[in-house]
């Protein structure tokens, strides 16, 4: 998963949410560690602006 | 960074922000974590930025000369922002009637609107002054674990993972607290309605016919899928008020089928809903968002060496006031703990005690007020225009809301009854829902 930054506000609100920590804030904005992600997509629909994605399509 | 502290507090909102004061005064030594890199930038969603009705949680607020003043508590902060009176609730149908409630407030307001960004920024600097006490930004706090004789914090920062102990830990970082979550005891909570994703623009040049009005839009047909709680409240904007800045809310229930709906219903709504006109030239100037589950509260808030302030141990919010108040209780406490080995009894008890969430009736009051969405959107029109010319009057606050609310319908309840009785029987029942049927997991009322 991905996270696109020009969407992100940086409200934080997947970050306390995702099941396994793998998102973290770098310069107020959500990054996702693709290194600890599982790829559940529990990210997908926390955020009302769309701004996690899968990798290679970018569907949201 | 040291690896021990007297005391480490997890968020550097204004709940974190208090607690670290008080402590830090003093003398202890304090670190502050925040995920953040500009802790006094705002990025998320929150409605609460006002002062709301005397009373709630025990406590009575005002401001006056560049501080925000608790009453009860006897103590204020630094505040040098402006404040916007909101002079009266504005509840709009899907058909564009209104139901008017005016403020009760001695100077006839509902509450005062005032900008969270100065407040944090006036308590952060306050704060980064006192000597003994560590403000470490862009460090996210993972859990914490009691130990034999005090608390373990594990951080991580810039990717690396790094833990520091301490005699007591604050869990202040929000409404789903990693903290709260990591001792495990949001187990004996119940969560309540479905997670809630929230987007809201702030905006310059709203033509809006209802100034100094925090506006609800009521009712499933402001939406295109029919669901959501949208309003609009007017905010103090970078010292300014003159002209205001409008931050329009929508919060919807995140169904997992239908994902990142939430700012495209946001736009649609300004550009092709009912009061789009009001919006025609108009300029966003931020935009926020934020996600929350719903618990019941943390009814304990001291978990070992572990405090839970703010919205870290409510059910939805303290409220900034309440973020403030409860900081500097919980901070008292545990500077007495720190001294003497006890303390921290008294802020728990004060939390039960004045935290209205924490007596069921009151969460049952309060979902009075999600009875509208059960109405037609005609039914609403036909209601509020039932309450035209009433004088009916209250505050803004989810506590007070839903029964100032239920008093202006039911005010008309024989005119229902003999033009729309299916509607007066449904009105009736409005309240009886019982605390156990409003605390099912996951259930939309």
């Amino acid at each position: 998963m991905k996270i696109a930054t020009e969407k992100c506000s940086g409200c934080g609100g997947c970050v306390n949410l995702c099941p396994v920590a793998a998102i973290f804030f770098r310069d107020d904005r959500a990054v996702i560690d693709a290194a600890i992600c599982t790829e559940c997509g529990s990210c997908i629909p926390i955020c009302g602006r769309g701004a996690p994605h899968e990798q290679e399509t970018g569907k949201c | 960074m040291q690896n021990r502290y007297d005391v480490v507090v997890v968020g550097a909102g204004p709940a974190g922000l208090m607690t670290a004061k008080i402590i830090g005064d003093s003398g202890a030594s304090v670190l502050v974590v925040d995920m953040k890199k500009e802790i006094s930038k705002i990025y998320r969603s929150c409605c609460s930025n006002l002062i709301i009705e005397s009373g709630t949680h025990q406590e009575t607020v005002s401001c006056r000369d560049g501080r925000m003043i608790f009453q009860e508590n006897g103590f204020s902060v630094p505040y040098s922002g402006k404040i916007i009176p909101l002079k009266s609730s504005v509840k709009l149908a899907p058909g564009g009637t209104p139901l008017t409630i005016s403020g009760k407030s001695p100077e006839g307001f509902v509450a005062l609107s005032f900008e969270k960004e100065m407040l944090v920024r006036d308590l952060y600097g306050e704060l980064a002054g006192v000597p003994g006490v560590e403000i470490k930004n862009e460090t996210q706090a993972l859990r914490a674990e009691n130990t034999a004789d005090g608390v373990r914090v594990t951080l991580r920062r810039n990717r690396e993972t790094v833990a520091v102990t301490a005699r007591v830990a604050v869990a202040a970082d929000g409404v789903n607290s990693k903290i709260v979550q990591s001792l495990g005891l949001n187990e004996t909570r119940r969560k309540f309605f479905a997670r809630f994703a929230v987007v809201s623009f702030l905006m310059e040049n709203v033509d809006c016919p209802y100034p100094e009005a925090w506006v609800t839009f009521v009712g499933r047909g402001h939406t295109r899928r029919q669901r959501g709680q949208l309003y609009m409240c007017p905010k103090p904007h970078h010292g300014q008020t003159d002209p205001p800045v409008y931050e329009l809310t929508l919060g919807m229930p995140v169904i997992a089928r239908d994902p990142c709906v939430v700012e495209a219903e946001l736009r649609h709504f300004i550009t092709q809903g009912r009061f789009a006109d009001w919006f025609r030239t108009m300029k966003i100037v931020d935009i926020r968002s934020a996600t929350l589950d719903f618990y019941t509260p943390l009814i304990d808030p001291v978990a070992g060496r572990v405090v839970a302030v703010g919205d870290a141990a409510a059910f939805i919010e303290t409220y900034i006031q309440g973020a403030i108040m409860y900081g500097y209780q919980a901070g008292n406490a545990i500077r007495n703990f720190l001294e003497t080995g006890k303390g921290l009894e008294a802020y728990a008890a004060s939390w039960k005690h004045s935290f209205e969430y924490n007596d069921p009736e009151e969460i049952k009051l309060a979902t009075q007020g999600f009875g509208l969405h059960v109405l037609s959107d005609d039914d609403l029109d036909y209601l509020f225009n039932l309450t035209a010319g009433d004088d009916n009057r209250g505050f803004v606050n989810e506590f007070s809301d839903p029964v100032t609310v239920r008093r202006a319908l039911m005010r008309n309840i024989e005119t229902v009854r003999s033009e729309r009785p299916e509607l007066a029987a449904t009105l009736m029942k409005f309240g009886e829902v019982s605390v156990g049927e409003a605390l099912q997991s996951g259930n939309e009322p």
